[in-house]
């Protein structure tokens, strides 16, 4: 499976509209402890810096991949799935 | 390790897939002993399996690719740790510790192996996590399921169940829930929590709650042989009629199912194309379970399906035994399910009259209002009867319940058949 990860953190630009979507996952690293919440990096202060395309092998190997991005220390990696073809 | 020559990288490749496949949940379960810790140990079988797709295909397959993955996942993870060390001190110590159990631990990996399957189903089946968690971590660490499968084959977005999955490894973490099997005094009631999840995991392969498939072969064979490795550590009674259970189920899948995919009732199936050495390993199975005389939930319905294999014909089956059964079965374990089978075994054994009385008492009730086998059961006793009228109302309220593709189309074809 492949997964877009949309990487957030705290920028100048505040007011981004969090965007829906039902396969939606936010993941977040704090003092060493992993959260994965449904729905949208919800996050008023925190912008779009980054996106990356991973491929894991589902869905929970996709949050363990995102969680060891240094920006979940700090910011939010949203993670989608992407259709594929056929 | 010299490259084989007669592979190619791309044979190599294919190797690790294979591998992966059929090992990656064994080499997570060592693993997650070895190092005692569910993400690094996943991060320490990811980072294996990367190092396999970089040397597989220069080097060759390793002899023991299981050996390689453990062996090669543990340095991985010494890495990992001392990495983090550098701003932790504290895992210094257990790097170290690690490093240094590597050498005398290698040679009882192979025997621990299995063992190490039945901790983690222990672990997963931990009464301290959520019914639910128990059976999604289950299926994904033990049984190798991805999280979108289980989530299709629990009807949840896969968000959903992630998080609970995400959860649930936390709450393992948190908690310090030990990875062992658990002490004899423990065990039986641990043992509850695990028979529920292996036979979820079973019907969930015989019969999908949901989609097109009418069975997914695999996961029932995943869970018998759950089944079997259980019981070799623990010969008690109700894993013995689980494991019969589920083997005399499993005999009778070929019959299941028309060539062209469309059910087919116990009562129609051609019996000559059920699994005779199936039939005889549950029905032994039963038997023991019986002699023990501590007969459980499992057993009782191991005993019921034992009838129905042993019998020619759905007309010469001992319907008055099967009656007894489920009779003991709804005194020791009442459920409005269990009444409703045992109404339809009535109505084999006193005629459709009589079942149709108790299948009519208990949707009075409002008990089994939603559940789609009761109309269908009645729309089926209706239809012998002769009310057809009847019928066709209970089929088509039967069709509106109904999740799965192949159960619709053969409710279709019955309402379909009913005269005008």
């Amino acid at each position: 499976m492949k997964y877009v990860c949309l990487i957030y953190n705290k920028e100048e630009d505040p007011g981004r509209a969090a965007a829906p979507g039902r396969d939606v996952l936010t993941v977040r690293m704090r003092n060493g402890r992993l959260s994965a919440v449904e729905g949208p990096a919800a996050d008023p202060e925190v912008r779009l810096c980054g996106v990356v395309l991973i491929q894991a092998r589902d869905l929970n190997d996709a949050i363990r991949a995102a969680s060891r991005m240094p920006e979940a220390q700090s910011g939010s990696i949203e993670i989608r799935p992407v259709e594929e073809p056929g | 390790m010299k490259p084989h020559p007669g592979h190619s990288a791309g044979q190599a490749r294919e190797a690790v897939e294979t591998v992966y496949r059929a090992e990656s949940r064994r080499v997570l379960a060592t693993l997650i002993r070895l190092l005692g810790d569910f993400d690094l140990a996943e991060e320490a079988l990811h980072e294996a399996f990367a190092a396999a797709v970089e040397q597989w295909p220069r080097d060759g397959v390793p002899a023991k690719p299981r050996a390689w993955l453990v062996s090669t996942g543990r340095f991985k993870a010494v890495d990992t740790l001392r990495r983090r060390a550098r701003f932790d001190a504290s895992l210094v110590k257990i790097a170290e510790d690690l490093e240094l159990s590597a050498g005398d631990a290698a040679g009882r990996e192979r025997l621990d192996l299995e063992d190490d399957r039945l901790r983690l189903i222990f672990t997963c089946c931990h009464p301290a996590l959520a019914p639910e968690a128990q059976a999604a971590l289950t299926l994904r660490e033990v049984c190798g399921l991805t999280t979108e499968e289980i989530a299709r084959a629990f009807l949840t977005g896969a968000p959903t169940l992630a998080q609970r999955i995400v959860r649930a490894k936390r709450k393992i973490r948190d908690a310090r829930i030990p990875y062992r099997v658990p002490s004899k005094e423990d065990l039986p009631a641990r043992l509850d929590s695990v028979l529920r999840v292996v036979y979820l995991v079973f019907a969930e392969g015989y019969a999908p709650s949901a989609g097109p498939s009418l069975v997914r072969a695999d996961l029932s064979a995943e869970a018998i042989r759950l089944g079997r490795l259980l019981l070799e550590l623990l010969p008690e009674p109700e894993v013995m009629g689980l494991l019969a259970l589920m083997v005399l189920h499993e005999s009778r899948r070929a019959a299941r199912m028309s060539p062209s995919g469309e059910l087919v009732l116990l009562d129609d199936q051609d019996r000559s194309r059920w699994n005779r050495d199936q039939i005889a390993e549950g029905v032994a199975l039963v038997e023991r379970a019986l002699a023990s005389r501590r007969v459980g939930p499992y057993t009782i319905q191991a005993a019921i399906a034992a009838v129905h294999a042993e019998a020619p014909s759905a007309s010469a089956t001992d319907w008055s035994r099967i009656v007894t059964f489920y009779d003991v079965l709804q005194a020791a374990y009442p459920s409005p399910v269990v009444e409703l089978n045992r109404a339809a075994a009535v109505a084999m054994r006193d005629g459709p009259a009589a079942g149709l009385a108790l299948i009519d008492a208990l949707l009075a009730r409002g008990d089994l209002g939603d559940y789609h086998l009761a109309h269908a059961a009645r729309a089926d006793l209706c239809r012998r009867l002769g009310r057809t009228a009847d019928a066709r109302a209970s089929y088509a309220r039967a069709l509106e319940l109904v999740g799965q593709e192949p159960e619709r189309r053969f409710l279709q074809k019955r309402l379909d058949e009913l005269p005008d």
